[in-house]
């Protein structure tokens, strides 16, 4: 699973990215969000965009995984440019630049920065964000954990296909079914276990 | 179809900002709400429920790009609260994924807590059919078709200056001439609408598209549901 991937990245990576402190990459995200807020220019937009691959190709990371995870958004934006009147290239070129800036700042931060290090720096939330934030960063492994068993044995057993849709249904609905069952327990025992060692809602590093 | 998939610098900024600030207020009447409480349980659940959300919605379904939210069964199953809480921790770390902008989480979580919160209050409603996988079913059908026209309203209210933005990103390369710029700078300048979103062909793909997905998506749940109900009774809420 790419969030698995990533934080694999993040917690062995040995770039330069993964040395710069937290808060100033932080700094750096708020400033490209702003950007998008406020500023219109293609050529900045392009400009950036350079930037950020220059960071990229630097910075010791899979680069082809992240640039297609960074295209990811423009599937959607596609949907939107359906629809849309008088469409031409610039405006398609405009788009793409500037989603994809976004995404690729995003997941260069967090392809090398740990989630517990920005919870971390993330004082300023509310502590009851913060652990749930952190529960679900935990239940997101324990869930990719049971799931994986769960799809061994399905297919073990001879899972039903597309072929047979009404068993297939029935089928996968009943291994999602004991995924969310086994794994909620595991996921609230981990919090329980968390509770008892005195976790409080704020993570210290 | 539920989940606004648009990334940042698509929607204008009042828009998302009020997405924001009703988050906020839902966040500071949860937070009165478990303040006391103290109850990690709590946000056990709304934190697995967001992992949930954010597995369900890294699958694909091929071509269309279909994929579940699962956000109905988190409301049926987790109660309005930690559903609410859920669609927030799942909607940021999927910002952090790169699936859906930062700006938009609020709005994300808005759409995707109707949802919740409309399979919840369906399926509390129609206690009046028994078995649970019908019940199930219908809640996620009318809850996933009303977070969907909600999120069609979203986005025919925020690209209606669709074109303007074009037009003002433009004009930063019309002195390069680059994308015969000039032309249409003066077009736009003249009173000419280009690039902008029609509502009709926007709602053909939300409602004509969508509702496969719909299907799917009460599908999956209502048999999930129904399972649970029989192999893990404690989940589902007492009245079933």
């Amino acid at each position: 699973m790419f969030f698995e991937d990533l934080d694999y990245w993040a917690t062995s990576g040995g770039g330069w990215l993964h040395r710069v402190p937290t808060w100033l990459k932080l700094v750096w995200l708020a400033g490209v969000v702003a950007a998008i807020i406020f500023v219109y220019d293609f050529l900045f937009y392009g400009a950036l965009y350079v930037v950020l691959l220059a960071f990229l190709f630097t910075s010791r990371l899979p680069a082809r995984r992240i640039l297609a995870a960074s295209a990811y958004p423009l599937v959607f934006l596609t949907f939107l440019f359906f629809s849309v009147q008088g469409l031409d290239v610039f405006a398609v070129l405009y788009f793409a630049v500037r989603v994809m800036s976004v995404a690729l700042t995003v997941l260069l931060l967090v392809a090398t920065t740990p989630l517990p290090r920005l919870l971390a720096a993330a004082r300023f939330l509310p502590k009851f964000l913060v652990a749930g934030l952190f529960l679900s960063y935990r239940a997101i492994f324990i869930l990719a954990a049971v799931a994986r068993d769960v799809r061994t044995a399905y297919r073990l057993r001879g899972a039903p296909g597309w072929r047979r849709p009404r068993r297939f249904v029935t089928n996968t609905g009943r291994a999602v079914g004991y995924v969310v069952s086994a794994a909620l327990e595991r996921s609230e025992n981990a919090a329980a276990a968390l509770k008892v060692r005195g976790f409080n809602g704020r993570i210290y590093l | 179809m539920a989940h606004l998939h648009l990334p940042d610098g698509v929607l204008p900024f009042y828009l998302w900002a009020a997405g924001y600030a009703v988050v906020a207020a839902v966040l500071v009447l949860l937070w009165l709400k478990f303040r006391r409480a103290r109850n990690l349980v709590v946000f056990a659940r709304a934190g697995f429920f967001a992992a949930l959300m954010v597995v369900a919605m890294s699958f694909h379904v091929a071509p269309l790009g279909y994929h579940l939210n699962l956000a109905a069964l988190a409301g049926i199953v987790a109660g309005p609260a930690a559903a609410l809480l859920a669609c927030l921790f799942a909607n940021v770390i999927l910002a952090l994924l790169g699936h859906g902008g930062i700006t938009v989480i609020g709005l994300n979580t808005l759409t995707l807590g109707a949802e919740a919160l409309a399979a919840f209050a369906v399926f509390r409603a129609a206690a009046f059919i028994k078995a649970t996988w019908p019940r199930a079913f219908v809640a996620t059908l009318v809850a996933v078709a009303a977070a969907t026209t909600l999120a069609y309203g979203v986005v025919v209210v925020g690209t209606r200056d669709f074109g303007d933005v074009v037009e003002r990103g433009r004009g930063s390369v019309v002195a390069f001439e680059l994308f015969d710029g000039h032309d249409r700078h003066e077009e736009h300048r003249a009173g000419e609408s280009h690039g902008s979103v029609s509502p009709g062909r926007l709602a053909a793909l939300f409602f004509g598209l969508g509702a496969v997905g719909w299907v799917l998506e009460a599908l999956v749940t209502a048999t999930v549901a129904a399972y649970l109900k029989k192999a893990a009774p404690r989940l589902l809420p007492k009245a079933t």
